[in-house]
């Protein structure tokens, strides 16, 4: 065996040009495949780090009206806390920003509010201390916090000693108990929550309207997981659980109405379950694509694999009039072709961890740097598959063909006719499928670049033109009303004074962040059983004057005015999306809506145009604007329009704020990095597909190239009987180029139509373009099919100078 | 040992068919030391690769040994050639990417010989031949003479009881091809049945028997 091994490895190294390319070509697409799997493997497939995760599920709210899973409200989580069966506890976590003090610095830090069995329920052991307990969890008891490993690395200098040392937060000071163990980051992968504190200290921590919903029946804001009792499956427990949630929408009719229990296992729930599936997609598409690549590169091996068995038929059949049965020969090509796999197995692996490093670059905005996505058991036995399954497809064809040799041809030197033949016909059909293959890629490719173009131009509907924003964080400041709309005016003084600064306005959010604060919007009617009735939307309270600044175009009634305000009927104005929804076919202004718990009528004054506000797409989604004097809300982003670079402006509109009261803290971003974050997904998505189809077309280029070059060898005598019987260069061209063209066209119509069937899986990728884009299919036809004929004519043009007397002295 | 019984070989061409033997009757026994000679073109090439079981595709009854070979399967003929012949090329044919103590083992190792085995059986040709000195050279390392002589070592070592060669001599210098032929006296006397293509009458001397062919008919045996 040892010896075999060591054969077949001399026989490599007697070709080492074609080992080389050979072992590249598999390296690349075993290590693509390997990179896109490592990621695979640590979101969706890594075992949740608990105590029999097959026990945990994480519990959701659903409403008739809103779409998606969402979290539940403390009161409901606490009633079914108390009432279920099936469970032997329950637990909930909120994440949380708090402002934390260490010397003169104030930063805020991320971190969850968990109730006091969390630890306990999920089996996590801290490192140094002790979990958070029952106990830290009642009313009074002093406010204790477990930190996080690298908090306590980074900041508690690793010491044993810092159990038992105080921490500011929010002014209030907090013991360590506990440091929880090296990569812990509660049920979510992407968190990276910097401490555990118990629920009972929500007050000191909690402020202004999160406080508000902390204690809501309606506000959806904590995550809940609980342990299955033994033996219950999560059918049985949702079962069980439907009374209670029924109970609870007829106790509590205003808040649950429409709602309802939805059970996840934990394993699933480790990403947010309303992204999950998109991420799932994307990293399937990602997968699919290095498949793709591996298979072209299986294609091309087994097209160099085919030459070089032609090259070897005299030994091949010498070895058989030795006395070498088929199944010997077979065996010794396989195990050639295995080590070949294996070579560029190992490669690729290597190659995996550099493509990871560099595919995580590019994780989206808001993932944190500190995630883990390891090389574990998994993701080598997936490199491990991948290598022999290569090795199979393109190693057992070539092999079997090798060995079927014509004995007595070889043996006595006459040229071989047939087999030689049938194996190059069948190089064909992989040159073709190739094509196809890269036809596929570059399509997909082409799609993403064209949605990137798309996403780049599109009109947003307002002027996000030298905009910068910036961000005070009043609330965590105990900034009160009052002294809010106070800090408010002078801070719109004085940022209107700085030269450079055009104008200045304020609103609770900024567009395109990724951040969709949301509320029950009850639109009025006849029909009180509106379709509409109780659902979540998204708005913003803002400056009267900030649609005018941001340029938002009003279709009908008023914009705001300064007399918009406590004095006046409470106004607000909608968009076109929420005006279609709730009166469709009516007019908007007049009609009035009524908030969550108020029954004071608001009246619709205008109607704006669809913007893009939440996100990017189209498909705009009903949002609505609510002047800051009639519904105050810690609405606290200045936008300011700047007449040059924001950027450049950006230290200095800070200096001017932090004059007003040192302690807020500040936070600033020039829009158009807010524009680039939200194009992230575009952008990514055309970044690595181009990769993906330049290397598909690289590699079929290659093995454009090397069957053409191999036929001109083949035909060398052909040729040169043609040119001594007076052909033109151009004839023996055109004899070459014949094949190449039609390889290429059968393998281009191919893929064409292959991927009028694939793309229509990425399309929900796409932003506004559609999978079967003419535009996107006829240029890759077109590029492909150019520079494939490329690839022909070179060994076609070297054909023409083939020296008639050598090529016929030749044989 | 070996008898045919009208074997034909047909080529079909476009204008017809072409005889390349036509109906060959031959008996050959045990410990003969036979040359096919004729002119080229004449068959002796494709009667040795259907005495080789090389070719399958021919018409009438060859009896190898007490088995009919014109009624055995692929298998049966593959399993005969494996244990009862080895064949001496003209073109030598050594593996160009192995030593010759490689070379020499080849034969064994498809035989599934265990590996001590091997060892001793390569020693001892090598001995017998010589070309102790030369095991671990490569075969563009040798003379011609020299390679053919390894052909010979390899054609032997599986101990057949048939060697066949197709013009052995043909590539060789008239000096080299007289130890050749010598060589194969000196087998012939130690018990191998040997049948050889030769143009040479020299050659033809050191075997016991000539068999002569024209237009692939036999026209003396
Ligand atoms: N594959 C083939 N197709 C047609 N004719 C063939 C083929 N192989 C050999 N022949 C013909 O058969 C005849 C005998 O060939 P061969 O046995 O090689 O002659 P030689 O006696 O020189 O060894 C020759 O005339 C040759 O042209
Ligand atoms: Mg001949």
């Amino acid at each position: 065996m040892i010896q075999d091994l060591r054969l077949a490895l001399r026989s490599l190294a007697k070709s080492p040009g074609f080992t080389t390319v050979a072992v590249l070509m598999l390296a690349l697409g075993v290590g693509a495949s390997t990179a896109c799997f490592s990621f695979l493997n640590a979101f969706f497939l890594r075992p949740p780090p608990f105590e029999r995760p097959d026990e945990l599920v994480s519990l959701h709210s659903t409403e008739d009206k809103t779409p998606g899973l969402m979290r539940l409200s403390v009161p409901n989580f606490t009633d079914y806390r108390a009432n279920n069966t099936v469970f032997t506890d329950l637990a909930l976590h909120l994440f949380l920003g708090v402002r934390f003090t260490e010397g003169e610095n104030n930063s805020i830090l991320f971190g969850h509010l968990v109730s006091g069995s969390y630890f306990d329920l999920l089996g996590v052991k801290p490192v140094l201390g002790r979990p958070l307990s029952v106990a830290d969890d009642v009313e009074g008891a002093p406010p204790v916090v477990v930190v996080s490993h690298a908090f306590w690395q980074t900041r508690l200098a690793a010491s044993p000693e810092a159990l038992g040392r105080t921490l500011l937060f929010n002014n209030v000071p907090f013991t360590v108990v506990g440091v929880a163990p090296a990569g812990f980051r509660g049920i979510s992968v992407i968190d990276a929550p910097d401490y555990w504190m118990p629920t009972s200290v929500y007050r000191s921590v909690l402020l202004g309207q999160g406080l508000e919903f902390f204690i809501s029946r309606r506000a959806v804001t904590v995550s809940v997981i609980g342990r299955l009792k033994p033996g219950v499956t999560l059918g049985q427990a949702a079962a069980s659980l439907k009374p209670l949630s029924e109970k609870l929408a007829i106790d509590f009719p205003a808040d649950n109405a429409g709602r309802s229990l939805r059970l996840v296992p934990i394993a699933q729930a480790m990403l947010d379950p309303n992204r999950r599936s998109d991420l799932l997609r994307a990293g399937n598409l990602l997968i699919a694509l290095a498949g793709l690549i591996l298979l072209i590169a299986c294609a091309n091996l087994a097209n160099l694999l085919l030459a070089r068995a032609g090259a070897r038929q005299r030994e091949i059949a010498l070895r058989v009039a030795l006395g070498a049965s088929r199944g010997q020969v077979v065996g010794q090509l396989l195990r050639e072709n295995f080590l070949l796999a294996a070579l560029g197995g190992g490669l690729g692996v290597v190659i995996s961890v550099w493509l990871r490093d560099l595919l995580w670059a590019l994780r989206p905005p808001g993932f944190p740097d500190n995630m883990e996505v390891n090389v574990d058991g998994r993701v080598l036995a997936f490199a491990v598959s991948a290598t022999i399954l290569t090795g199979l497809l393109f190693g057992v064809v070539p092999a079997l063909a090798a060995s079927r040799v014509d004995l007595i041809a070889i043996l006595k030197r006459v040229p071989s006719g047939d087999n030689g033949l049938s194996i190059f016909s069948f190089r064909h059909v992989l040159v073709a499928a190739q094509v196809a293959l890269s036809v596929v890629a570059l399509v997909i490719a082409g799609l993403f670049v064209r949605s990137l173009n798309q996403a780049s131009a599109v009109t947003l509907g307002w002027n996000s033109r030298n905009l910068a924003l910036m961000s005070a964080d009043l609330v965590q400041s105990g900034y009160n009303q009052t002294r809010t709309l106070e800090y408010y005016q002078r801070a719109l003084a004085r940022l209107r004074t700085v030269p450079g600064v055009l104008d200045v306005s304020i609103a609770s959010r900024p567009f395109l962040t990724g951040v969709n604060p949301q509320r029950t919007i009850k639109p009025q009617g006849e029909d009180e059983a509106l379709r509409t009735r109780g659902r979540f939307m998204s708005f913003a309270v803002v400056q009267p004057d900030f649609l005018r600044f941001m340029g938002l175009e009003l279709v009908a009634g008023r914009d705001f005015s300064v007399d918009d305000n406590g004095t006046h009927p409470p106004a607000v104005i909608i968009n076109e999306a929420m005006a279609r929804l709730a009166w469709p076919g009516q007019d908007p202004i007049g009609k009035t809506i009524k908030l969550y718990n108020d029954e004071t009528p608001v009246q619709v004054v205008g109607v704006t145009r669809n913007i893009r506000d939440v996100e990017l797409r189209a498909d705009p989604a009903p949002f609505a604007f609510f002047p800051v004097a009639q519904f105050f809300e810690a609405a606290n982003v200045f936008h300011i329009r700047t007449a040059g670079n924001p950027t450049d402006l950006l230290p200095t509109l800070r200096k001017e704020l932090q004059s007003l009261d040192p302690a807020v803290n500040l936070r600033s971003i020039d829009y158009r990095e807010v524009i680039r974050n939200a194009l992230w997904g575009s952008r990514t998505g055309a970044t690595l597909m181009s990769v993906f189809g330049v290397i598909a077309l690289f590699l079929t280029l290659l093995g454009i190239y090397a069957v053409m070059a191999q036929a001109v060898v083949q035909r060398t005598r052909e040729i040169g009987i043609c040119l001594a019987l007076g052909a033109q260069t151009r004839a023996v061209v055109g004899l070459i180029l014949k094949r190449g063209v039609i390889v290429t066209g059968v393998g281009v119509l191919g893929g064409l139509a292959a991927a009028c069937g694939l793309t229509r899986y990425v399309g929900s990728f796409l932003f506004e373009v559609k999978p079967t884009d003419p535009l996107t299919f006829a240029v890759i036809a077109g590029l492909l099919s150019g520079v494939a004929l490329l690839a022909c004519y070179i060994p076609a043009r070297r054909a023409t100078k083939v020296d008639p007397l050598i090529a016929l002295r030749s044989e | 040992m070996i008898s045919l019984r009208s074997v034909e070989k047909i080529y079909p061409l476009k204008g017809g068919v072409f005889y390349a033997l036509r109906n060959i009757s031959l008996e050959i026994n045990e410990g003969e030391f036979v040359s096919i000679m004729g002119p080229s073109g004449s068959g002796k090439s494709t009667l040795l690769h259907i005495l080789g079981l090389h070719d399958s595709s021919w018409h009438g009854e060859f009896n190898l040994l007490g088995q009919p070979v014109h009624q055995l399967d692929k298998k049966k003929r593959f399993d005969l050639q494996k244990k009862h012949l080895g064949f001496v090329f003209q073109s030598y044919h050594l593996l160009d990417d192995l030593t010759v103590y490689e070379n020499l083992e080849i034969p064994l190792s498809y035989r599934d010989v265990p590996k001590k085995e091997r060892e001793s059986a390569v020693c001892d040709v090598l001995d017998r031949f010589g070309i102790v000195g030369k095991k671990d050279l490569y075969p563009n390392q040798l003379s011609g003479g020299q390679q053919q002589l390894v052909g010979v070592a390899r054609a032997l070592i599986a101990k057949p009881s048939l060697i066949l060669a197709d013009e052995p001599t043909g590539n060789l210098h008239s000096d080299q091809g007289r130890e050749i032929m010598k060589l194969f006296k000196k087998l012939n006397e130690e018990g191998t049945t040997i049948i050889q293509v030769t143009h040479s009458e020299e050659n033809a001397t050191y075997g016991s028997r000539v068999v002569r062919l024209a237009d692939g008919m036999l026209i003396s045996k």
